[in-house]
């Protein structure tokens, strides 16, 4: 019964947008890396990563956040994180520091302006 | 003065080392009283409620030794007959901690009982202190003083009361966690006993299962009771009729040679006075629990026999009779002897008489089948599953019945899997036909729907998929297939039927209903069938159960009347599932012998109750199964959908590191115990492994700090044993409706 987690994968202009759906735990989270980096194509500016409607996402989740930054940025691109404010997912997110590293947006659209203005 | 905060906090660390060291709280509270002295207090005193509501003193500490004689006598009684209730009364009384920020004479003489008192409570020299009660689960049982005194000059102020209360309130868990200690240890010793029952009956009934040569069979089955549970088993067998015959005679080796000579004296049969015949004749165990004449008895005509018996020398007996459908066909007979110096106690009983009806089938089946009916009974027997998974707050029972000698077995199965992502599935069919071919195909059936459902496809679709498999590929052939999810955390089910008998849910209130949405055609009857999933939600406490038509169908009555049958037995369900399957089986033939095969599964969805206890193998894969079962929990504790999320991610985290902590060659567990009192969530998660950094690159040791911003009180205790994490969350629903959060 391991958990299952689904890389939901769409695409504005130049931005893919990645939902991460279902559950993310240590059993799985080296995939959802994989998953995620491989909807970032090299011709896309950068990739928004909704988080808002995972169901599961522990800090073994956010190291692999952590772990996707790292390579996007790595590769000149842009990454932002759409979370909603009152979520306990937000908080996470603070807690473990990714707001330091990329912007954590309450809505889509409000992501897909930050990479705008990026 | 003012007590620093750091070094409070400092204190408080130190201090819940000493509580997390032992379970002994009298030496913890010790420890803590000298921890507090002189650094926080001149004084520090924890006393606990007897049950007449006196104080006892448990702990006393002074930085000046020689007047603790002095303290001792004015502690421990608390007197109501004062003009105004001293601070420990009031802290008792009222659950919160008191300050009394500055004393004087007079204030002595207020809550003083008379003036010897005040006498004694001035000549203490206290100055300031403050009284918290000792609160474990909502109910205080003492109290904790801290007391500065007259030489040290220092006055304790209000932004000091919490942390008092907080000490109390930890010390205070460490009596509980004694006493919980001691309650588990005496449950455990209750379950150990329990659990040595169920291996013996697990091993015998797996040694029933291999089929040997039958006599053979029925001796290693013996030997599985002796020495585990008896020292002497004996089976006579009425074979052929008129005249037993004894198959087995077993015991500790030390006997053995009088065990062998036994097998020659098997019982006369028309022996009336026989307890073996008594058994025979009325179908009904003996149990003898204290013999003491060890002669064989007036029945015993042989010098020898009397001579063996003697020499055997049994201490308890028990005689269990071996039925089957054509009614007792042997007596096995159990006893224990002056080999072990043992008696039979009622359980013993209870499993010899279980394993006696095991005996029973076994012969019976040995004596019906062979040839080609074993074969495809064999066959189809290793489809059905072995055994059924075990998932907290689900249980279920299954039972297969072939149809009478001289039918073929046909092709019924089911079978309860679960699946990725955390549901269950549960399935009911039977395949057109008899025989190897039939139990062949229910095979191919059963295999093609795993591989479905595993590719997370729902009811209704898998059996499209199976109805296209039947009709263009496979052997010609028609099957019916009720196929259901069941989500473990909700209680919902999605459920599409292929022409089978309409399941029936029996409600915990006295209610049974049939299952008829969802109904179509059987797979490979029709071209391109439409399959319609239905969706219901099982209450707590009710039961789904499927069935074969081989179970309520009687060629002497319309369908209809047998299935109302079945569903009249299920207005009031056994407690037992397993009693209840079986009933099923007697209600639906009503005595007769099957002309058809009959499977019947029953699956409970239940409560999980306010105390949670999982012994979970340390593999990551069992991580998403536990958090649904987590979140159910949380629901039933009256967690609202946000905290219940947070609590859950905390505990993930926590058995996240229990599993990475497992390492070595053997195959490591982790316990899991989560308890609600007054809307205080607990979850201890303990493995016999090391706290330590997380292994995995993605983890890097996050986990501390995400379990420690969602819950409101993290543990950590590692010691050689493992490690225990105490997670502890008040309930938001509980701390307003209380109106107070102690």
């Amino acid at each position: 019964m391991a958990a299952i987690a689904r890389v939901d994968v769409t695409r504005k202009d130049a931005i893919v947008i990645a939902a991460l759906m279902g559950e993310v735990d240590l059993t799985n989270a080296a995939e959802v890396v994989d998953d995620l980096l491989g909807a970032v194509t090299n011709d896309v500016a950068g990739v928004v990563v909704d988080v808002s409607q995972t169901r599961y996402l522990d800090s073994t989740g956010v190291g692999a956040l952590f772990e996707a930054v790292r390579r996007v940025h790595g590769r000149g691109q842009a990454m932002a994180v759409v979370a909603s404010d009152t979520a306990p997912t937000r908080r996470l997110l603070a807690i473990t520091g990714l707001d330091n590293m990329v912007p954590i947006c309450p809505s889509l659209e409000l992501a897909l302006a930050a990479m705008g203005g990026l | 003065m003012e007590l620093a905060r750091e070094r409070w906090l400092a204190f408080l660390a130190r201090a819940s080392q000493e509580l997390a060291s032992s379970l002994d709280f009298g030496q913890t509270f010790q420890s803590i009283a000298s921890l507090a002295v002189p650094e926080l207090a001149d004084a520090c005193a924890l006393e606990l409620q007897d049950d007449e509501g006196h104080l006892q003193h448990v702990a006393l500490s002074h930085y000046d030794e020689s007047t603790l004689p002095q303290w001792r006598q004015v502690l421990g009684r608390v007197y109501t007959n004062s003009a105004r209730p001293g601070p420990r009364r009031q802290a008792l009384a009222t659950g919160r901690g008191q300050l009394i920020a500055d004393t004087d004479d007079a204030y002595w003489r207020d809550v003083a009982a008379d003036e010897e008192h005040a006498q004694q409570l001035i000549g203490l020299g206290i100055t300031s202190l403050i009284a918290a009660p000792l609160t474990a689960r909502g109910r205080t049982i003492g109290v904790m003083t801290v007391a500065f005194v007259r030489e040290s000059g220092r006055r304790y102020r209000a932004e000091d009361i919490p942390v008092v209360e907080d000490l109390a309130r930890r010390s205070a868990l460490a009596v509980d966690n004694a006493r919980l200690y001691q309650a588990e240890r005496e449950a455990r010793a209750a379950s150990d006993a329990a659990r040595h029952r169920l291996a013996v009956l697990v091993e015998a009934s797996r040694v029933l299962s291999t089929s040997l040569d039958f006599d053979t069979t029925l001796s290693n089955v013996a030997r599985v009771l002796v020495p585990a549970v008896a020292d002497h088993v004996v089976v006579d067998l009425v074979e052929p009729p008129g005249r037993f015959r004894r198959v087995v005679s077993v015991a500790r080796p030390e006997q053995a040679s009088i065990a062998d000579e036994l097998l020659e004296f098997p019982p006369a049969i028309d022996d009336d006075d026989h307890f073996v015949v008594r058994v025979l004749r009325s179908g009904a165990s003996v149990y003898v629990p204290n013999i003491r004449n060890r002669d064989g008895g007036p029945t015993i005509q042989e010098a020898r026999h009397n001579e063996l018996i003697r020499k055997l020398s049994v201490t308890s007996t028990v005689m269990a009779p071996l039925i089957s459908h054509e009614g007792t066909i042997g007596v096995l007979t159990a006893s224990t002897t002056v080999a072990s110096d043992r008696h039979f106690t009622a359980d013993d009983v209870t499993l010899i008489e279980d394993l006696a009806n095991r005996v029973a089938v076994a012969v019976e089946h040995a004596r019906l089948y062979s040839g080609q009916r074993d074969v495809a009974l064999t066959l189809q027997r290793s489809l059905l599953p072995v055994a059924l998974p075990v998932i907290p707050g689900i249980s279920t029972a299954a039972r297969y019945e072939p149809a009478a000698p001289g039918v073929e077995v046909g092709g019924d199965w089911y079978d309860v899997i679960p699946l990725p992502g955390g549901l269950l599935a549960v399935a009911m069919g039977d395949v057109e036909g008899r025989g190897v071919p039939a139990a062949a195909r229910m095979g191919q059936l059963r295999n093609a729907m795993l591989a479905y459902a595993a590719e997370g496809r729902g009811p209704a679709e898998i059996l499209s998929r199976l109805d296209r498999l039947l009709s263009e590929h496979g052997p010609r052939g028609m099957a019916t297939l009720v196929l259901a999810t069941l989500d473990p955390e909700t209680g919902l089910v999605r459920l599409a039927n292929a022409g089978h008998p309409p399941p029936i849910v029996a409600g915990a209130a006295g209610r049974a209903r049939f299952v008829e949405g969802g109904l179509s055609a059987p797979l490979g009857a029709l071209e391109r069938t439409r399959y319609r999933d239905t969706e219901f939600t099982l209450d707590a406490g009710s039961t789904l159960v499927m069935f074969t038509d081989g179970v309520f169908e009687d060629r002497s009555e319309p369908a209809d009347l047998g299935l109302e049958r079945l569903r009249e037995a299920l207005v009031r369900p056994a407690n037992d599932l397993g009693l209840l399957v079986d009933g099923l089986l007697r209600a639906g033939r009503r005595g007769r012998r099957p002309a058809d095969d009959a499977a019947v599964l029953a699956l409970r969805f239940e409560s999980l109750g306010r105390r949670l206890e999982l012994t979970l193998p340390a593999d990551g894969h069992i991580l998403a199964s536990l958090r649904a079962t987590l979140r159910r929990w949380l629901t039933e504790a009256g967690a609202a959908a946000e905290e219940g999320y947070e609590i859950v991610l905390a505990a993930g985290e926590a058995c996240a590191n229990a599993v990475e902590h497992a390492y070595g060659p053997w195959p490591s567990q982790f316990e899991v115990t989560a308890t609600v009192d007054d809307g205080l969530v607990q979850i201890i998660v303990a493995d016999r492994g090391r706290w330590r950094t997380a292994r995995s690159d993605l983890r890097r040791g996050r986990g501390r700090a995400v379990m420690e911003a969602f819950v409101d009180r993290v543990d950590v205790t590692t010691s050689d044993l493992g490690t225990i994490v105490t997670l502890v969350r008040q309930l938001a629903a509980h701390r307003t409706a209380s109106g107070a959060d102690v």
